[in-house]
C-alpha cells in the first residue's frame, strides 16, 4: 500500500515542490555559489562568444527590418544634431569653467575614475532587462554594489552578487535598484527605482518641486558608491503619484540595455 | 546508456546557453523564447514522466543557477509542467494520433502561458512588480507562443532520434 503510494506521480511532485518551497523560503545562496563558480567557468566561453555572435546577427536583422525607416530617422537626427551642436558649443565653454573651479575646489572630477570594462556574457532570460551578467569578478577587484556605465557614462545598474570571475549587474531597470537622482536643470531630487518590465521612473518629487518633459536625470552623488553626475535618462512624463504626495516622473534611459556588449565598472577614484 | 545521459546533459548545457545567453541577445522584444520549458515538455512526452523527471529538475536547477534566481523557482515550474504534460499526453495523445500535433501545439500554448502567470504571481506577492504591470503576461504571448512551438518540435524530432539510437548496454563482468 505505502509502495503504491510513494511511487505515484503526484507524490513525486509533491515531494519535489515541498523541497523546491523550502529552498526559495530560506534560499541558500551561499550552498550554491561554489557550484554555480564550477559550473560558470565551463559554460562561459562558450557564452561570451554565442552572445556576441547573436548580438551581432540580431542587430544585423534589425539593421536590414529598419531599412524602411532610415530616411526619416536621418531626418530627425540631423535636426537633433543641429540642436546639439549649439548646445555642445555652450558647454565646452562652460567645462572650461568648470575644470578651473574643480582645480581650485579640489573636487573629484568624473574623468577620474577607476574603470573595469568587461564583457557580458548573459542576460535576464525573461526578457524583462533586469540583470546582465559580465566577465569580470571579486578578482578584477569588481566588489558588490559598485556603479556600472556604459559609453560616456551613462549609469547602467550597479553590480550584485559577485563571484570570482564573474558579476550580476543589477540594472537600473530592475524593481530592487534604487538610486539618488537629481535633475541637471533645477537640481530637483528624487529617486530612480526600476520598475519591472515599464522602465525606469523618478519617484519621490517633492510637490513644490520643479520636474518637466525633457529635463536630464543624473545620480546625485548621495548614498552608496554611486558618483554624482552619471546620466541617467531623459524625463518622458510627470504625473502625480497615486496617493497625490509626490510627482512621479517616467525616464527614458538612452541604453538598449539589451543590446550593450561592454561595460566599465567604477571601482573607485583614480 | 551513459553515452545517451550525455547526450541530453549537453542538450541542457546547448539550452542553457540559448536561453542566457543567444535568445536575449538575438530578441529585443519583449520576450523570449522559453528552451527549457519547450525542453522539458519534449523530454516528457518521449521519455514518459518518471524518466524526464532527473532531467527536468536538473533544467530547473541550472537554469535557476545561471538566472541568478532562487534555487526551485524553475524547477517548481518545470516539474509542474511536465506532471501536467504528462497526465494529459496520456489520456489525449495516444488516443488522437491524427490530432496529436495540435494537442502538442496546445500544451505549447498553455504551459507558455502557465509559466509566464507563475512568474508574474511570484513578482506581485513578493512586491517586486506592481498591479498595472499585469498586462504583461499578456504583452507578445502570441509570438512567444509561436517560437516556442518551433522550439518545442524541433526538441521533440531530436530527443525521438536520440531516445531511438541503438546505444550498446555496457556490463560489467
Amino acid at each position: 500500500m505505502l509502495k503504491n503510494i510513494f511511487s505515484k506521480k503526484i507524490f513525486k511532485v509533491a515531494v519535489i515542490l515541498a523541497v523546491c518551497g523550502l529552498l526559495i523560503f530560506f534560499n541558500p545562496k551561499n550552498i550554491f555559489k561554489p557550484l554555480r563558480s564550477f559550473a560558470w567557468s565551463m559554460l562561459s566561453p562558450f557564452q561570451k562568444i554565442a552572445y556576441i555572435l547573436s548580438l551581432k546577427i540580431g542587430n544585423y536583422r534589425e539593421f536590414i527590418f529598419s531599412i524602411g525607416e532610415l530616411k526619416t530617422e536621418n531626418e530627425q537626427l540631423s535636426i537633433k544634431n543641429q540642436n546639439l551642436e549649439a548646445q555642445n558649443a555652450k558647454l565646452s565653454d562652460l567645462q572650461r569653467r568648470n575644470e578651473i573651479l574643480e582645480k581650485q575646489l579640489d573636487l573629484w572630477t568624473g574623468d577620474n575614475f577607476d574603470l573595469e570594462y568587461a564583457y557580458i556574457v548573459s542576460q535576464d532570460p525573461d526578457g524583462s532587462d533586469s540583470w546582465l551578467e559580465i566577465s569580470k569578478g571579486s578578482n578584477d577587484g569588481i566588489k558588490e554594489g559598485m556603479p556600472v556605465i556604459s559609453g560616456g557614462g551613462t549609469l547602467v545598474g550597479k553590480t550584485g552578487e559577485v563571484q570570482k570571475n564573474s558579476s550580476q549587474v543589477i540594472l537600473i531597470t530592475n524593481p530592487q535598484s534604487r538610486i539618488n537622482a537629481v535633475t541637471s536643470k533645477n537640481g530637483t531630487r528624487g529617486i530612480i527605482e526600476g520598475q519591472y518590465g515599464l522602465g525606469i521612473i523618478f519617484n519621490m518629487v517633492l510637490q513644490t518641486d520643479l520636474v518637466e518633459v525633457g529635463d536630464k536625470i543624473i545620480t546625485s552623488g548621495m548614498g552608496g558608491n554611486v558618483p554624482r553626475g552619471l546620466f541617467i535618462g531623459d524625463v518622458q512624463d510627470v504625473k502625480l503619484t497615486p496617493d497625490r504626495l509626490f510627482q512621479q516622473a517616467a525616464v527614458i534611459s538612452p541604453v538598449k540595455f539589451s543590446k550593450l556588449e561592454v561595460i566599465s565598472v567604477i571601482k573607485g577614484k583614480k | 546508456m551513459w553515452k545517451r545521459k550525455l547526450i541530453y546533459f549537453s542538450i541542457i548545457c546547448v539550452g542553457i546557453i540559448l536561453q542566457t545567453s543567444i535568445f536575449p541577445a538575438f530578441f529585443s522584444s519583449r520576450f523570449i523564447p522559453q528552451v527549457m520549458l519547450t525542453l522539458a515538455m519534449a523530454l516528457t512526452i518521449i521519455l514518459g514522466f518518471s524518466g524526464a523527471l532527473p532531467w527536468v529538475i536538473a533544467s530547473g536547477f541550472f537554469l535557476d543557477l545561471f538566472s541568478y534566481a532562487r534555487a526551485g523557482e524553475s524547477v517548481i515550474v518545470l516539474v509542474l509542467v511536465a506532471y501536467l504534460v504528462s497526465f494529459f499526453s496520456r489520456r489525449f495523445l495516444v488516443e488522437s494520433k491524427g490530432w496529436s500535433f495540435v494537442i502538442m501545439f496546445l500544451f505549447v500554448l498553455i504551459a507558455t502561458f502557465f509559466r509566464r502567470l507563475f512568474f508574474y504571481s511570484i513578482l506581485f506577492i513578493s512586491g517586486h512588480a506592481e498591479i498595472k504591470a499585469a498586462g504583461l503576461i499578456f504583452s507578445y504571448l502570441g509570438s512567444e507562443i509561436i517560437y516556442n512551438s518551433i522550439l518545442f518540435f524541433s526538441f521533440f524530432f531530436a530527443v525521438k532520434k536520440i531516445n531511438k539510437l541503438p546505444f550498446r548496454q555496457t556490463t560489467i563482468k
